[in-house]
């Protein structure tokens, strides 16, 4: 038990550590930046949504350099193809003269990858993440490679540039297990960036933590024990997001086609076991699921027609569905 | 207390984790393979759920279970209130009951027995339903802002799990549960309604001792006395009849009766006999009266009335078209009716006290007469509208005439048996009709007067005066059809 203690000890004390990091680039959101570490640490990815000028790319940027981890950038465009992200087969030539094809990785083989405007590149090119982003590997040809642990995806899109763009498909949207928004800063926030970024001496970031010490934490969230009434609190929060469910709200019924998986669940315990051991918990409780709903749900949501034609935001569905459904009980 | 001497009795350092972890004594290493040994014993001896790695003393259990006991505590008092409520509700009513109505009225106090049986089992069902530790934990972790951190022990405790997480968690909920006060968890409650069950108390105490005047026994014996008025109520009878008027079909010689009955006033039962006993004496042929009948005797006196009366509308249309209102108005009963009853009478007193020299002069005057009487006539329509001295006058006289002159027929002839009036006196009167300028549709027609005192009536009760009214609309537009189809023949 005193290991147990110990062991949520650290988990806090890295955690914050990260945090405080983090926080020293950027200004403000801090709901983000708890997301995207509760994503790395549940082995998910995140994504990132905001107007250009935010600070996604710094914030992830920042991330890298606070995780001792390999960190590479793909700036995602329409003529970008999948090759250049998992990389190609390319014919060498020993001192022999004997020619032979050496796989060439691409950027998806770091342990941090930024995909920048993910929502630029084809369908195509965008699928070429989903094998890395879920299982954790890269298949070219007959051969298979898998990535170093802890791999962690963060991808950036526009909301506002819609033109060009390519919708990232629904099989991409549940690979993520956060859709983070970057709201727009308050003025108090705009003038700390102000004093951070246009004077001489910028802010510098140490690294507080390492990729074995990330796994830990993965470790220790996962023994975090969940009762099986709040699990079964999760489970409905999201069976209430399909319109066929029972217990749906209204909203649901009038504006969703189709509702979150069970993916979702998983992230939704996941976060919730790290939310309580960010709050010195053991167990996790159903206030922890409501609070990382949100993040988990909104891009799990898929509209109907009506729900398009009067531009519904898919959190005013979920605070409908957390405001409705009844809280945990005894199965 | 219990704890400390089941420690002493078992050896201490046997306990599991949890119970270490609260300073109850140090557990040297435990095989994990014994642990369900241990559980069996503690299982055994705390009743708790054979399994369970946990001391009872030292989980949320008994936490949970002070809550429920507290929470049926308040249930108890609350369902106590709620029987006295409707107990005591029950009983002022009835001590109401039986203080102000009649003594005949009275009910049997043996009547609250089933109520007093109802209360009770209401509340003992309430009682027994189900009030599971799960919802005691959940009142208790919403009620201090705990987390679900007892309802998630709890559910440990029932479930139990390997792991030091969940060991931690165990041991976390039981330190928690034993600072939290079940009295701020669930304070106690004064039962809902209490004033009201004293009221219903006091009530009834006060009905049952003071003296109550019985203030409803002269309402109900009023009651009982409309009730039997109402009984009475002959309407339905009437109504049974208006609605057996409607829904019959029309009969033509009906009509005509009534269309010839409505014609005239109604003549008084006095001045009805009168004109029978001149009908029987009238002689037949002599004239253009018809025979002695019950209808011809209305044609009869019709037609003479009338006939008196055609010569002015014929000259007032000629003259003053505007006048024909003043017609409708002489063809109402009311005045002539009340004259032609004064002349009747005088008529008889006068024809009892004249000379006999007068009817023998009279009697030989024959056509001269009654051109006489036509010119009075005419001064008597003229003086009617004038004043009244010189119309009693002349009315006197008129009335003698031809009450002598109806005596002298009947003296000559002898009254025969009634008979149906021959084609060819049907076709006078229908040409004298004919002859009329005036058009008929311009005459009043005298169904009118007769719907304004039917519907004028007090034996036509108001809901039914719109069915007799359409009834008459009905009718009028039926006898207008046959006019227009009478009017076309040639």
């Amino acid at each position: 038990m005193i290991e147990a203690e110990q062991q949520i000890g650290t988990f806090q004390d890295r955690f914050s550590r990260v945090q405080n990091e983090i926080g020293k680039v950027i200004v403000g959101n801090d709901d983000v930046i708890e997301g995207i570490l509760i994503a790395m640490l549940a082995g998910g990815h995140a994504l990132l949504e905001g107007i250009p000028g935010l600070g996604k790319t710094k914030l992830v940027h920042t991330l890298a350099d606070v995780l001792h981890l390999d960190f590479h950038r793909i700036q995602f465009t329409p003529d970008l193809m999948p090759a250049d992200i998992i990389g190609t087969n390319v014919v060498h030539e020993n001192a022999e003269g004997d020619r032979y094809l050496d796989f060439q990785r691409g950027p998806i083989f770091a342990q941090i990858v930024l995909a920048d405007e993910i929502n630029r590149a084809t369908p195509k090119t965008q699928s070429a993440l989903l094998e890395a982003m879920q299982e954790g590997s890269v298949s070219v040809g007959n051969d298979t490679f898998m990535l170093d642990q802890p791999f962690f995806v963060l991808a950036t899109q526009n909301p506002l540039e819609m033109e060009g763009t390519y919708p990232l498909p629904e099989a991409q949207l549940d690979r993520f297990l956060f859709k983070l928004k970057l709201d727009f800063p308050s003025v108090d926030d705009l003038h700390d960036i102000m004093d951070r970024t246009t004077q001489v001496e910028s802010p510098e970031v140490g690294t507080v933590l390492t990729g074995d010490e990330i796994l830990e934490m993965r470790s220790t969230v996962r023994s975090v024990p969940i009762a099986r009434p709040i699990q079964d609190y999760a489970i409905r929060l999201v069976l209430a997001t399909h319109p066929d469910f029972d217990e749906a709200v209204d909203e649901t019924r009038r504006y969703v086609r189709y509702g979150a998986g069970p993916r979702a669940i998983q992230a939704l315990v996941l976060a919730g076991k790290i939310r309580a051991l960010m709050d010195d918990r053991v167990h996790v409780s159903a206030e922890d699921v409501r609070r990382v709903a949100l993040p988990a749900l909104r891009h799990r949501v898929l509209l109907n027609f009506e729900g398009e034609a009067d531009r519904v935001d898919p959190d005013t569905i979920l605070q409908a569905i957390l405001d409705n459904l009844p809280g945990p009980r005894e199965n | 207390m219990p704890c400390k001497c089941f420690v002493a009795f078992f050896d201490i350092r046997a306990m599991p984790a949890p119970a270490r972890a609260h300073g109850l004594g140090e557990a040297p290493d435990v095989n994990p393979n014994d642990m369900p040994r241990y559980a069996t014993v503690y299982a055994t001896l705390s009743g708790h759920r054979p399994g369970s790695l946990m001391s009872e003393h030292h989980s949320v259990t008994p936490l949970l279970r002070a809550l429920r006991a507290r929470v049926r505590s308040n249930a108890f008092k609350q369902e106590v209130a709620d029987a006295a409520l409707l107990i005591g509700a029950g009983t002022l009513l009835l001590s109401l009951w039986n203080a102000t109505l009649p003594s005949a009225w009275s009910v049997s106090w043996f009547w609250l027995v089933p109520l007093v049986v109802a209360a009770v089992v209401r509340a003992v069902t309430r009682m027994r339903a189900a009030y599971p530790l799960w919802r005691a934990a959940r009142s208790a972790d919403e009620g201090d802002g705990l987390f679900d951190e007892l309802t998630s022990a709890y559910w440990f405790e029932r479930h139990p799990e390997e792991g030091g997480l969940v060991d931690l968690h165990l041991g976390r909920a039981g330190e928690t549960a034993a600072g939290v006060n079940p009295r701020e968890i669930v304070p106690n409650r004064r039962p809902q309604r209490l004033g009201v069950v004293f009221g219903c108390a006091m009530g009834a105490a006060a009905l049952l001792l003071l003296p109550v005047p019985r203030v409803f026994e002269p309402m109900v014996d009023r009651l009982g006395e409309l009730a039997a008025e109402l009984g009475q109520d002959d309407s339905g009878e009437l109504v049974a009849e208006l609605e057996e008027t409607t829904e019959r079909e029309p009969d033509p010689l009906e009509d005509q009766a009534r269309e010839d009955r409505l014609m005239l006033p109604e003549p008084d039962s006095e001045d009805a006999e009168g004109q029978n006993a001149l009908e029987e004496q009238q002689p037949e042929g002599e004239g253009e009266e018809p025979p002695e009948d019950p209808e011809g005797s209305f044609m009869e006196a019709e037609e003479g009335d009338q006939g008196e009366q055609e010569g002015e509308p014929q000259e007032m249309q000629v003259d003053n078209p505007e006048d024909l209102p003043e017609s409708e108005g002489e063809q109402e009963p009311d005045p002539n009716q009340s004259q032609q009853d004064g002349q009747g009478e005088s008529t008889e007193e006068s024809g009892q006290t004249l000379p006999a020299g007068e009817e023998v002069f009279l009697q030989e005057g024959g056509e001269e007469i009654e051109q006489m009487e036509l010119g009075e006539e005419e001064v008597g329509h003229a003086t009617r509208d004038g004043g009244e001295e010189l119309d009693l006058e002349l009315g006197e006289l008129e009335t003698l005439e031809v009450q002598l002159q109806r005596e002298l027929l009947a003296a000559e002839d002898p009254p025969e048996d009634p008979e149906e009036p021959e084609e060819e006196e049907k076709e006078e009167l229908v040409t004298k009709a004919e002859q009329s300028r005036i058009e008929f549709r311009d005459v009043a027609r005298p169904d009118e007067a007769a719907l304004q005192d039917l519907l004028q009536s007090a034996s036509v009760p108001w809901e039914y005066r719109q069915l007799v009214l359409a009834y008459f609309k009905a009718q009028r537009e039926l006898d207008n059809q046959k006019d227009e189809e009478e009017g076309e023949r040639p």
